[in-house]
């Protein structure tokens, strides 16, 4: 039997190529987006583990115990460092520079292990080196005590204490501090608290020695007790575990269940000697919230781009429905049994979904590899995808023509779902739904202000899916009656003929037009909403990091970035933190004259006045402040009204009182986090906090941020700065929308999508002149030209591509607004209007008319070439 | 010497069929002379219908020449009318004028068919739009491939009438493809073909 199928696919190589490659195309659309998954769900794991600089923190009751406790987990494999760490806070550090006696507030002391640095990453040193005997300092405490390496400084554990002098060996910018003097608690998990505003590192065996001597060491037990910043008085002795990366493979989930399961190993493998706060895994289950919504919305993107892909296959297989049924017919007679001929059915669709599905995965692999660089690690998953496809589209495809022909030719009844209005159901539900989260602004994700994990409903489907499937009935129940209203009632005219022609196959033509409009409304669908993704992206990429290039962490920095070549202008403002009752709040001292130089404000940013009108307010009152709607419901507040803050006093190390003005409501602001920060006058605040200058510069360029970044980063360097830009922000933020890079995909899906549209004019264009041989055969056997016959398939073709880019440009740009409507608490802010991707589009465009002028020459070819006393002998 | 409307000599057609080659036509000669009507009998596969596609030009001989010197036009076994079209509009698509269309249906009968679609119609009145859509060519010759071959014996005879009297009153060749004994004896000359050739050739009175 194989062999008489094989015999049978070989005598017709064209229509078999075509079932073949079309069904690839779909195969390969599923199978690349498995791949894709794949790849994005480990980059994200990958992100996620980079993101956390310290994996695990173990409290312990003394420095023997973490030195002990450390050096056995070092061993342990899946361990890539272990090292014991001491933390606790002293009450001032003092240099007896040229100037005089400079004293520091009080601040925090890091005691850990020479080399500790090169283990794990919460500091990097600047200059120097940890030394016995030794400290570093961090270099906003360098900067305060004007000390720099081999000057001699005074640490005081403790008010009371004898002060214990050490040879300052290097200056380090301390990353991780709101982990490393966090409270301790394994039952509470992690609790990133507010940094010190002064660190010091000492060696952990000098920390021992001298200076651990003068405090209490806190318990494990008693560990949350120093949750208050500067509530601890002692000692925190802790083990700090960095876990070997590639011990943490595949999905965030994947790699949290990983990741734990390592912990408990650990903790299993010293009874009661200690257990881990889990940075790592707060950071990965943070990951795997954004990972599900991220498969899902691929999910979403993609499946209907496969699906309209399948019903190419089902217009490939209506190719072959007459030679199917003649076989049919002959196999009958000669006594083949009704078993045996869907036996053969069923051997014919294998062999088609095979080479389907190996030219699926192929194709699908060089996708991923050439349009996004994606590791195809996940091939398994690709392959039974595309084999999967590839069999049964082969098989339904096959059926399903089969059928629709025959119920083409009986005229059966309405099916039910025409009878149920199912169709017209779907569409008034989607609307709906569309409406209510308008109206009601409801919101498709659960949790919007728990970021950083953003959580989904699969409420957000529904009304897409709705639209789709409302859409694609009502177009087939339509039967492309929209064709005879353009036709006359009587053909006289050649180009009657050709009207009248499409009119009376309407319901043939409309199935080349379902699937051209679908497949056009899936790419511009895709393409609308990923653009305006992209473009909120940015939008939320500049928010967080502030402008083009933030340079922060050192104060002093502005002139050098001015100097920078690429920089058009610069603002410098000073971060930092103040109480407002209980709630600790982000505070952003600003110059309003100079603020617009460095970075962009929006209108929308505030409530009751432009961005100009805040900045405003703020020049002409000095102690004026801009706070967040909620502090202004939480504490009954009013424009005007006096507002007392207690601000951080860098050179005490405390919080003090300090008298404001409530000028304006803020919402949003460049760098300020999601929830509540205030916005003040820089000079304000310089001189109520007594910071040595301000320590973020916002920077604009003239050229690519990533190009002009660098030589920042050049030009600061001296300083220890930190330098962000826009462009790396994207890879950088652990969540919101930028978490989940759409650019891979929709390349792959757009790519399809172009295929396919160019794809389903050619099947078209086969199909019909197949279906249509006798007719085709009988006009030229009747003299008329090659050039007036094909007219007929290409005037059907042109009609096609007019309707359904039509059609796809109202169903695309609904199914986008849908999708951003319903997103609207991911985007944030949310977009004001969806962006257009012209490039894209125009290429769609070019794709489609290159398309039908390629099928319309395949139509003249095929008509030239057709055996017509051949063809008029068929029965 | 008269000129022969059709002149073939030599004819052969072979194509292939699966991977064998099929000879359909071996070296046939058959002269169709103006106004002259001709059977061509035979059984199933002896080649008629193949013979009528090389004289309306639809095959191209594997060897031999045909001298064409007048214009022709096939009527087909199974009418091949243009589905999607009505009758008026299957015979207009062959004609030089709107008013030929009108007037042909008229002569096969059937001016109050024109609006009807091939599936609407008889199958003897579909082979009368055939007909009517052959004639809107003006053909010297006119071709018939077994004109009766899916038609009762009434319609079957009604369809024949017809032709003959068309053939009276315009005065075209006729040459008829038909396996029927009955309706070869109706014309002039009968060629019978057996395996691609021709076997047998008489005049009839």
């Amino acid at each position: 039997m194989s062999v008489f199928v094989l015999k049978l696919l070989v005598r017709a190589p064209l229509r078999t190529a075509v079932r073949a490659l079309v069904l690839a195309a779909s195969a390969a659309l599923l199978g690349a987006m498995v791949l894709f998954i794949g790849h994005s769900l480990r980059t994200m794991t990958g992100t996620a583990v980079r993101s956390v600089p310290l994996d695990w923190q173990g409290p312990v009751a003394s420095a023997d115990a973490a030195q002990r406790v450390a050096g056995r987990i070092a061993q342990l494999p899946g361990i890539s460092a272990a090292q014991p760490v001491g933390t606790a806070p002293f009450a001032e550090a003092s240099h007896r520079s040229s100037a005089g006696l400079i004293r520091s507030g009080a601040g925090s002391a890091l005691a850990a292990p020479p080399g500790y640095e090169r283990r794990l990453h919460s500091f990097r040193l600047l200059h120097g080196a940890l030394r016995e005997g030794g400290v570093v300092l961090d270099q906003q405490l360098a900067a305060t005590l004007q000390a720099g390496v081999g000057d001699l400084i005074a640490l005081t554990p403790r008010a009371g204490a004898r002060p214990v002098s050490l040879r300052v060996t290097g200056i380090a910018v301390v990353t991780a501090a709101d982990l490393l003097f966090q409270p301790l608690n394994p039952l509470a998990g992690p609790a990133p608290a507010q940094p010190p505003a002064d660190i010091a590192i000492v060696p952990f065996s000098t920390f021992v020695q001298r200076i651990a001597p003068a405090l209490a060491s806190i318990p494990p037990s008693g560990a949350a007790a120093a949750a208050v910043p500067g509530a601890a008085h002692g000692v925190s002795w802790q083990v700090q575990v960095q876990v070997d990366p590639a011990a943490l493979t595949g999905s965030p989930r994947h790699a949290y269940d990983l990741a734990t399961r390592l912990r408990n190993r650990v903790e299993r493998t010293l009874p009661g000697q200690v257990q881990f706060v889990d940075n790592l895994a707060d950071g990965l289950s943070g990951a795997a919230g954004d990972a599900l919504y991220a498969e899902a919305l691929y999910i979403m993107l993609a499946v209907p781009g496969a699906l309209v892909g399948l019903g190419l296959a089902y217009l490939a297989a209506l190719g072959a429905v007459e030679r199917d049924r003649r076989i049919l017919r002959l196999l009958r007679a000669r006594g083949a049994s009704r078993r045996k001929l869907l036996a053969l059915a069923a051997v014919e669709s294998a062999v088609v979904g095979a080479v389907a599905g190996a030219l699926g995965l192929l194709a699908s692999i060089v996708a991923v590899k050439w349009l996004v660089g994606g590791d195809i690690s996940t091939w398994p998953w690709a392959a039974g995808v595309c084999f999967g496809v590839g069999f049964i589209g082969s098989l339904v495809g096959r059926v399903a023509a089969g059928l629709g022909a025959l119920a083409e030719e009986q005229r059966p009844k309405k099916p039910l779902w025409q009878k149920l209005y199912l169709d017209l159901l779907a569409l008034a539900v989607s609307g709906f739904v569309w409406w209510l989260t308008a109206r009601t602004g409801f919101s498709a994700v659960v949790s919007p202000d728990s970021n950083p994990t953003l959580s989904l409903s699969v409420y957000m489907f529904l009304a897409p899916a709705l639209l789709w499937i409302g859409a694609t009935l009502l177009l087939v129940r339509v039967r492309g009656r929209l064709f005879e209203l353009i036709a006359p009632r009587r053909a006289r005219r050649p180009i009657d003929y050709l009207l009248v022609s499409t009119a009376r196959r309407a319901p043939a033509v409309n199935r080349g037009l379902v699937v051209t409009a679908l497949l056009l409304a899936f790419a511009v669908n895709l393409s609308l909403f990923t653009a305006t993704w992209d473009q909120q992206a940015t939008v939320d990429a500049r928010l967080t990091v502030g402008a083009d290039v933030v340079v922060s962490g050192a104060t002093g920095t502005e002139a050098l970035v001015a100097r920078t070549s690429g920089i058009t202008g610069t603002t410098a403002l000073d971060h930092t933190y103040a109480y407002v009752g209980p709630d600790l709040q982000d505070t952003f001292g600003i110059d309003a004259a100079t603020f617009l130089h460095g970075t962009t404000l929006r209108d929308s940013f505030f409530l009751g006045g432009t961005a100009q009108q805040m900045l405003d307010r703020l020049r002409t009152r000095p102690d004026a402040v801009l706070v967040s709607k909620e502090t202004v419901t939480d504490y009954s507040l009013a424009l005007g009204d006096l507002l007392k803050l207690r601000t951080l006093d860098h050179r005490t190390g405390t919080f003090h009182v300090v008298p404001f003005h409530v000028v304006g409501i803020v919402q949003e602001f460049p760098s300020a986090p999601h929830d509540s920060f205030m916005v003040a006058n820089r000079s304000y605040i310089l001189r109520v906090t007594h910071d040595p200058g301000p320590n973020v510069v916002f920077a604009r360029t003239s050229a690519a941020p990533s190009t002009v970044a660098p030589r920042v980063a050049t030009a600061v360097a001296p300083k220890g700065a930190i330098v962000k830009n826009i462009d790396n922000q994207t890879t950088q933020t652990a969540s919101s929308i930028t978490t989940v890079g759409l650019r891979g995909i929709s390349r792959i899906e757009e790519a399809f999508a172009l295929l396919l549209a160019a794809a389903a004019l050619l099947l078209y264009v086969v199909v019909a002149a197949a279906e249509r041989r006798q007719e085709l055969a009988t006009m030229a056997a009747l003299g008329a030209r090659t050039r007036r016959i094909a007219a007929f398939i290409w005037t059907e073709l042109a009609l096609i591509v007019v309707v359904a880019s039509a059609l796809a440009t109202l169903l695309g740009w609904l199914l986008a607004e849908m999708l951003v409507a319903m997103l609207q608490h991911a985007f944030d802010p949310p977009p004001d209007h969806l962006a257009v991707p012209w490039g894209f589009l125009g290429a769609l465009a070019l794709v489609i008319v290159l398309g039908g002028a390629l099928a319309a020459l395949v139509a003249s070819h095929t008509i030239r070439r057709m055996p017509l006393g051949a063809v008029l002998r068929e029965e | 010497m008269t000129v022969a409307a059709i002149d073939c000599r030599g004819i052969e057609v072979v194509y292939p069929s699966g991977e064998e080659r099929v000879r359909a036509l071996a070296g046939v000669d058959l002269a169709v002379a103006a106004n002259e009507s001709v059977a061509l009998v035979g059984r199933s596969g002896s080649g008629k219908t193949t013979l009528l596609h090389v004289l309306a030009g639809l095959v191209v001989p594997t060897a031999g020449t045909v001298n064409r010197n007048a214009t022709t036009s096939l009527v087909f076994q199974g009418a091949n009318l243009l589905p999607n079209f009505t009758a008026r509009e299957n015979v207009q698509f062959a004609a030089a004028e709107e008013a030929d269309a009108e007037r042909l249906l008229g002569l096969v009968g059937l001016e109050s068919k024109g609006d009807h679609l091939p599936r609407e119609l008889s199958g003897g009145e579909a082979q009368r739009v055939a007909l009517a859509r052959s004639l809107a060519q003006q053909p010297d010759v006119l071709l018939c491939d077994e004109p009766t071959g899916h038609l009762d014996s009434d319609t079957s005879a009604r369809v024949l009438d017809l032709i003959a009297a068309l053939r009276a009153e315009l005065g075209f060749a006729l040459v008829v493809a038909t396996h029927d004994p009955s309706v070869g004896a109706r014309y002039e000359r009968l060629v019978e073909l057996r395996d691609g050739r021709v076997v047998h050739e008489v005049r009839q009175p």
